[in-house]
């Protein structure tokens, strides 16, 4: 009969099942019953609404939709706060939107449809979908952007696009963004920035920070947007609070929570050693 | 509370999905996973036939002729089906791969390379102190990591000691970047959830 095994080896050795369980409990607990945490605004947040702000009156901005679906609970709070930043309180930018992710049509559908419908279509804005070809088709649109889009989603020819009279490649964009989820956005600033010195500002994956940290030290963008922290701190700089915030809760709680499990995890690894031998 | 279809099933499509770790692989858990790559599938095949017939086949029917090259060589590689026409499906591949690696290369020289190296080159003069702490970590940085992978002498000595401070780096970098992902995923996970509470209505 083996002998029997101390309460720190078997909590060392609880199922899967139940850590998956206790996870999604504790996930779901603040999205029913919000903490509210206090949200500290972070210098690059604050840099990336200066480049917003700084797009000139009657400028035009390239949007490019790089997310996946699964990606927006952490872009999906910037995408709307941003674009609900340049219909509702500057109406003067011209907003030219496309993306590189074929998820772009249901992100848009999700997170800016609805915010279009206050804008000038054609004149103020225009949706082109899903651009393929990647690095190609960035470089090409950085060139000679009508020689990819000639129609736009609706099927409308570029010519009768008032918006797209004066634009023709990164040069006529006063500032591209780009919700990437993908590492769509390097391809950018190698085409766009490296060559047209076109600035860039980027919204992303946490786990991009440390490459966009990178990036804007060297100058090669003006600002990032970065996980769920970030777009909650843009929500809030833009005035524009939304799903960013209460995710901003949920993940706090998670992280830590999964700290905890970390923890726990290794320090019963190292008091169990003895006894799993 | 008023449920709608379009949420409840996908809450519903998300619950089985879980099911696979909160008990273990089920009837459930594969109709799902059917599900989510059959759609994914379609909805890729739609997006692919709709970016072809707007960006070539609209301008070719509009008179722009050029569009019939890339129309043409889209079908060679359809060729790779049968044994006997393999070897023409290699042209339009060689192309893609021609292009892909000639912009790539122009993109790494420019934005990885290059720019990464004069951004490495810091005015001190020019700093405050935090700046200053935070340049020399950079710098430190820089040489100690591109030491560490100075293969052709023996990390020993001083030399071992400059490679120790660089691998140092290398695993805090690995670190941070281990520790984004995770939170990234979680962050994943918090929108499925959010997804199955607004599916339910209960938020």
């Amino acid at each position: 009969m083996s002998a029997k095994k101390s309460l720190m080896y078997r909590l060392s050795n609880v199922p899967h099942q139940v850590i998956g369980a206790l996870t999604l409990i504790v996930i779901a607990l603040p999205y029913l019953m919000p903490v509210g945490i206090p949200l500290k605004i972070t210098p690059y947040s604050e840099q990336f609404k200066a480049a917003l702000d700084a797009v000139p009156e009657g400028g035009n901005v390239a949007f490019s939709l790089d997310s996946a679906m699964g990606g927006t609970t952490e872009t999906g709070g910037m995408i709307r706060a941003t674009i609900k930043y340049f219909i509702y309180d500057r109406p003067d930018v011209h907003i030219v939107m496309w993306g590189m992710h074929y998820d772009c049509v249901l992100v848009f559908n999700t997170f800016v449809a609805d915010v279009l419908e206050d804008a000038d279509y054609g004149k103020e804005v225009a949706w082109f979908g899903y651009i393929p070809g990647t690095d190609a088709a960035i470089a090409k649109l950085s060139d000679d952007l009508k020689g990819i889009l000639s129609v736009d989603f609706y099927g409308t020819p570029v010519a009768q696009l008032e918006i797209m009279d004066n634009i023709n490649g990164a040069p006529d964009f006063d500032l591209l963004l780009s919700f990437d989820t993908y590492g769509h956005a390097d391809s950018y600033v190698g085409h766009w920035y490296e060559r047209y010195k076109t600035k860039i500002a980027i919204g992303m994956l946490s786990g991009s920070i440390p490459v966009a940290t990178m990036r804007f030290t060297a100058g090669q963008i003006v600002g990032f947007c970065g996980g769920v922290k970030g777009a909650a701190e843009l929500e809030a700089l833009l005035k524009y609070p939304g799903p960013a915030y209460t995710n901003y809760d949920v993940m706090n709680v998670a992280n830590l929570f999964a700290i905890g499990l970390l923890l726990f995890g290794n320090i019963t690894y190292f008091l169990t050693k003895k006894e799993e031998r | 509370m008023v449920l709608e279809l379009g949420p409840l099933v996908g809450a519903t499509l998300i619950l089985m999905l879980f099911s696979w770790f909160l008990y273990k692989q089920t009837v459930l858990y594969d109709i799902a996973e059917g599900v989510l790559i059959g759609t994914g599938a379609g909805y890729s095949f739609i997006m692919g036939i709709k970016a072809v017939r707007d960006n070539a086949v609209l301008p070719l029917l509009r008179g722009e002729t050029v569009w019939i090259i890339p129309i043409i060589l889209g079908f060679v590689i359809y060729l790779q089906l049968s044994d006997e026409t393999i070897h023409f499906s290699r042209i339009p591949i060689a192309i893609i791969i021609g292009v892909g690696t000639g912009l790539s290369v122009r993109r790494v020289l420019l934005a990885e390379i290059i720019a990464q190296t004069r951004a490495s080159m810091i005015d001190f003069s020019a700093l405050d102190t935090v700046g200053l702490i935070n340049s020399i970590l950079i710098l430190v940085g820089t040489i100690t990591t591109i030491a560490y992978f100075t293969l052709s002498r023996e990390q020993t000595g001083a030399f071992g000691t400059v490679t120790r401070i660089g691998r140092l780096y290398l695993m805090a970098t690995f670190g941070a970047m281990f520790g984004n992902a995770i939170f990234g995923n979680i962050a994943v996970v918090a929108g499925r959830v959010e997804e199955i509470l607004r599916g339910f209505g209960l938020m």
